[in-house]
């Protein structure tokens, strides 16, 4: 705004300003130190995504340890690269990067190898199955005997989800929002609103520009030809396909929906979604769960979250630790967040999916979505609903001895049939089994109107098995970001070429006319002389 | 040998801090853009790959048309108001100069946020209408700029002229094309150069307005830097940079040959 | 009469839809909706929030800092700069005013960005220090305009007069010089004032992570949501400073023009 002051000038010497003084009104909490602090010991610099933790953890977190947190925040994995790269070695103690940065960093050897014995309370509460993804996904460090280092070794795992779409069922048709087509289909031209990430788009892209291949392997899997893992490996494949051809495919791709959808949003989509602006946005699950959430609260309004077929991506943050950090605290820290009932706390406050799967992360989801816990040799009884009574519906019922899930017919029929609960219980055994108590299944009997948002939370093992991490893209980034900005600046470009022209065109009229008008003015002085 | 002091030292700290933190940084924009990212060595790889991309292009011509689009909007909305302000039997005390300027003194991203919020109320933001909210955005916020050179060019302009050429028999069209616009002149030029330039590099007011949707020049300069390509960034800086070199050559040439024809006068 | 009513509503229009914006921020920050456009009833409840809001505060501390910081150091140097180029060889002095206009025609984003590129050359790590560069690279060219014009205007003689009469340099400086050309200095620092306080891009680029101003603070925030409910409070407070110092401004123009016409009639 330097043009500002050329105006602000002309204002001053129009009035023949004197001075004045800004009036400090308004008291003012200055934080002096405005450096970086110095590697003390009681002091430990977080850098986290914004809105990604309940910041009354970390004044507690203070108190308890008797330290200094300076915690800062950053909107994107790009942003928090270029930032931490830029300040000296020592300034972070904590990062909290997506897998595919952390691979990065680690590329570039910039963050260590976490001692693993110093995570205790990380490796008692966190999801077994969800660590043993990120051991999974190898970094390119090379440990002594020749293997690689897993993103495992350097990160502490934190929140975990999926990406999906979260749509308006009143104007979505079911049927087609199990294919990433809808972004496509102009039956809802302008409906829907995708991330205005790269990374997140070309997901898409890549699903999209690879579905016939997909779909043969979907069919393959759905007829028992190829396991499980074999068809995650497949869509892995195709997740890591970023050869120029396969990026200029993606962009042709994401040109022609571009012009099929409502536009690009940064964070705005969760909202938009809830406001009605848009009917279909591509999300994170745990913007998702926000959605739902408070679409159901606020505006009366049902939405649901699919993970279209083909496969989707899962995606990863963990809290990785830069070279020279101060180790204590910041295993302090992660040991602090993965403790059960703090995790339970930041979970509700940030909506995303911890990697902890304590009890106590148990029963907030339980009396999140009204659904039960389930002790085994308990049998249902009228007198128990009393006791124990989450919303308005909550009931304790009993599990056969063979393991076999109960039916509400067995169990409730005592109970009028409205009351049953849902007939599909959604099993979570996968994800919390190992860290309940003895006799405690993770079953949950959701709400009617829960079960899509519990579903995006806590995605059945059906879905985690269609997603795919992704890797950087190493090498072919630059490619990819050539990719992604001329997809951003695609553009009916007819409008504008004509309004150049014409305005370049006025510049020889211009000389013309000026050309001819002094030619007249000549003759005519020459007349009158 | 003593050290004598001369007033003309006084500048040394001044002209020692332009070359340390203006000179020295646009040599090495210049560096950074003939060098290329992965061998560190001189290319002209930054060069080739901006022109043979026609996206670049594009979104340079779509900066040069938004900027002017809001040049010309900024000058017929604000040119009444300069020549209605500058006249002393309407605008007694410059109160309503002041006014114009007043909002300016509201903290610019404040003042945008505002903007988009506003129009995403009444249903015009920028999802549904991105084009529309852009140029809202850009004419709120240079329209000031617009008026203030406009104005003051306006309140030196001798008004007697105006009713010799009413007198000569000219008509109102012809008195305004032939009179008013040559007099005033010099301000249409610093209030074009006020609001070109800017725009073509403004990126927050397209990032906010457009919800994303439309890409600027500026914007574009700052998503290569996020992703930390360095070297193209600087390249495409460079090009900006040629672009204020031409619009300062360009103004030179108008004003002077201006004021030439108003002198003649 | 029918044209001075067009002409005026014609302003009172445009000036409405100007102030528009501003005026729904002020209004809805009366009622504690968490957008503009939704009315919760009547409360002073954000103006508490503001004050409770740490980050905006610190956000708002640091703007003022920094505004004043660098303020006072580009009216040093572009003041000196300016004396100095007064008093150099003409050749000397074209230079310095051509290199002057370098900073004031340049697009911001460039500037910011061969800052960013010079700090990480040298090997600085943003900080304070940098984002002060940043900014005083912004204003001080209009230190050295705005102090131009009044040593132009100064006689020339007072300051040999000075000299002549047992001043040392120095003295002569601070005595006779100073004064003639403070209302020069006085509007550039102003102006690098304001500068400093509205900029976002020189800030964006050259500041530390943890370091927000306002401008930065809030674009953040608006990258994902509407203007903040606190924020609509804060326009309040800023909307009333510059009503305050235009109502100054304008008392003292009033006031100096009283002065000059009593002194006309006094003659």
């Amino acid at each position: 705004m330097k043009s500002l002051l050329i105006l602000t000038l002309s204002i001053i010497a129009m009035n023949g300003f004197s001075s004045f003084t800004f009036n400090g009104d308004y008291q003012v909490h200055e934080k002096t130190n405005t450096v970086l602090k110095a590697n003390n010991d009681n002091v430990i610099t977080i850098y986290n995504s914004s809105d990604y933790i309940d910041e009354g953890l970390i004044t507690a977190f203070e108190e308890e340890y008797n330290c200094t947190v300076n915690y800062y925040t950053f909107d994107t994995n790009e942003t928090m690269y270029n930032q931490f790269t830029l300040q000296p070695e020592g300034t972070y103690d904590l990062l909290c990067p997506s897998e595919y940065m952390i691979q990065k960093l680690v590329s570039e050897d910039l963050i260590v190898p976490l001692d693993r014995s110093k995570l205790t309370t990380y490796n008692e509460y966190a999801a077994q199955n969800i660590k043993n993804k990120l051991d999974e996904m190898l970094t390119t460090a090379q440990k002594e005997d020749g293997s690689y280092y897993t993103l495992g070794d350097y990160a502490a795992g934190y929140m975990w989800g999926t990406m999906g779409i979260v749509y308006d069922p009143e104007y979505v048709h079911e049927e087609d929002i199990k294919t990433w087509d809808i972004f496509w289909n102009e039956k809802y031209h302008k409906m829907a609103s995708v991330k205005n990430s790269m990374r997140d788009t070309y997901v898409v892209g890549i699903l999209h520009a690879y579905q016939d291949e997909l779909n043969v392997y979907r069919q393959k899997y759905e007829n028992g030809e190829i396991s499980a893992l074999e068809y995650n490996a497949k869509i892995q494949e195709v997740f890591d396909r970023h050869s120029q051809e396969d990026i200029n495919k993606v962009r042709e791709e994401l040109i022609s929906m571009k012009n099929n959808i409502y536009g690009f949003e940064v964070d705005s989509g969760k909202n938009d979604i809830i406001t009605g602006k848009i009917k279909m946005n591509l999300a994170w699950s745990g913007d998702a769960v926000y959605s739902i959430d408070t679409a159901s609260e606020e505006a009366d309004k049902y939405l649901e979250y699919s993970v279209p077929e083909e496969g989707s991506n899962i995606w990863y943050d963990g809290w990785v630790m830069p070279k020279g950090a101060n180790e204590e605290l910041a295993y302090a820290f992660i040991n602090f967040l993965s403790d059960p009932t703090n995790a339970a706390i930041n979970m509700n406050y940030i909506g995303y999916t911890s990697f902890v799967a304590s009890e106590e992360v148990f029963d907030q989801v339980v009396n999140w979505y009204g659904a039960h816990e389930y002790y085994e040799g308990t049998p249902y009884s009228a007198e128990l609903e009393d006791v124990v009574h989450y919303g308005d519906k909550f009931y304790l019922c009993i599990q056969d001895a063979q393991g076999i899930l109960p039916t509400n017919e067995e169990y409730f029929e005592e109970l009028p049939e409205e009351d049953w609960p849902l007939t599909t219980p959604v099993d979570l055994s996968y994800y919390f089994a190992s860290n309940l108590p003895e006799g405690k299944a993770a079953l949950c009997y959701p709400y009617e109107d829960s079960a899509n948002q519990l579903e995006a939370q806590y995605p059945t093992v059906e879905i985690i098995n269609r997603c795919a991490f992704m890797n950087d893209f190493g090498e072919d980034n630059a490619n990819v970001v050539i990719m992604w900005s001329q997809v951003k600046a695609a553009t009916n470009m007819v409008p504008y070429y004509v309004i150049i022209i014409l305005a370049i065109a006025l510049v020889p009229c211009y000389f013309l006319i000026k050309f001819i008008k002094e030619k007249r003015e000549q003759k005519y002085l020459s007349d009158f002389n | 040998m003593s050290f004598r002091f001369q007033r003309k030292y006084l500048s040394i700290p001044y002209i020692v801090f332009f070359l340390l933190f203006i000179i020295v940084p646009i040599f090495l924009i210049i560096y950074y853009a003939f060098t290329d990212k992965a061998t560190g060595n001189f290319s002209f790889i930054n060069l080739v790959h901006f022109f043979s991309d026609m996206t670049n292009i594009n979104v340079l011509i779509i900066s040069l048309v938004f900027a002017l689009a809001t040049t010309v909007i900024c000058l017929i909305i604000g040119y009444p108001i300069a020549y209605i302000l500058a006249n002393k039997k309407f605008n007694k005390n410059k109160v309503i100069v002041m006014l114009f300027v007043m909002p300016m003194w509201i903290n610019f991203i404040i003042r945008t946020g505002a903007t988009r919020d506003l129009l995403t109320w009444i249903g015009l933001g920028g999802g549904t209408h991105p084009t529309f909210a852009t140029l809202v955005g850009l004419v709120y916020n240079y329209l000031p700029f617009t008026v203030l050179p406009l104005y003051s060019t306006m309140l030196k302009m001798d008004r007697s002229l105006i009713e010799a050429s009413a007198d000569l028999g000219a008509n109102p069209v012809q008195t305004f094309i032939k009179v008013v616009i040559p007099m005033t002149m010099p301000g249409i030029v610093s209030a074009c150069t006020m609001v070109f330039m800017p725009t073509i590099s403004s990126y927050v007011i397209s990032d906010l307005l457009s919800e994303y949707n439309i890409v600027l020049f500026g914007s574009y300069i700052d998503l290569y830097f996020n992703q930390a390509n360095w070297n193209f960034g600087a390249f495409m800086a460079l090009i900006m940079l040629i672009l204020v070199g031409i619009s300062v050559v360009v103004t030179r040439k108008f004003s002077k040959e201006e004021n030439a024809r108003t002198s003649l006068w | 009469m029918v044209k001075k009513i067009l002409a005026k509503t014609y302003v009172y229009f445009i000036l409405f839809l100007m102030y528009l914006p501003i005026f729904l921020l002020i209004v809805f920050s009366f009622t504690d909706s968490d957008s503009v456009g939704v009315w919760n009833g009547f409360t002073f409840k954000l103006y508490g929030d503001l004050f409770k809001n740490k980050e905006l505060m610190t956000a708002v501390g640091n703007t003022i800092l920094i505004a004043f910081v660098s303020a006072i150091v580009s009216t040093i140097i572009g003041t000196l700069g300016a004396i100095g180029s007064y008093y150099s060889k003409k050749r000397t002095r074209k230079v310095i005013e051509g290199i002057t206009q370098l900073p004031v025609v340049n697009a911001e984003i460039v500037m910011a960005l061969s800052l960013a590129v010079l700090f990480v050359a040298l090997g600085f790590s943003f900080s304070f220090f940098t984002l002060v560069i940043g900014h005083v690279v912004l204003t001080v060219a209009f230190v050295f305009l705005s102090v131009k014009p009044k040593l132009q205007q100064m006689d020339p003689n007072i300051y040999e007069a000075a000299l002549d009469l047992g001043a040392t340099p120095r003295v002569a400086l601070y005595k006779v010089m100073l004064p003639e050309i403070l209302p020069g200095i006085v509007s550039g620092f102003m102006l690098s004032l304001t500068l400093s306080l509205d900029d976002f891009v020189i800030t964006q680029y050259l500041k530390n992570p943890s370091f927000e101003t306002i401008s930065t603070y809030i674009q953040k925030i608006l990258a994902k949501h509407p203007v903040p409910p606190e924020v609509r409070a804060l326009t309040t407070f800023i909307f009333l400073i510059a009503v305050i110092i235009v109502i100054i401004n304008n008392v003292s123009a009033y006031r100096h023009s009283k002065k000059i016409n009593s002194m006309k009639e006094g003659k």
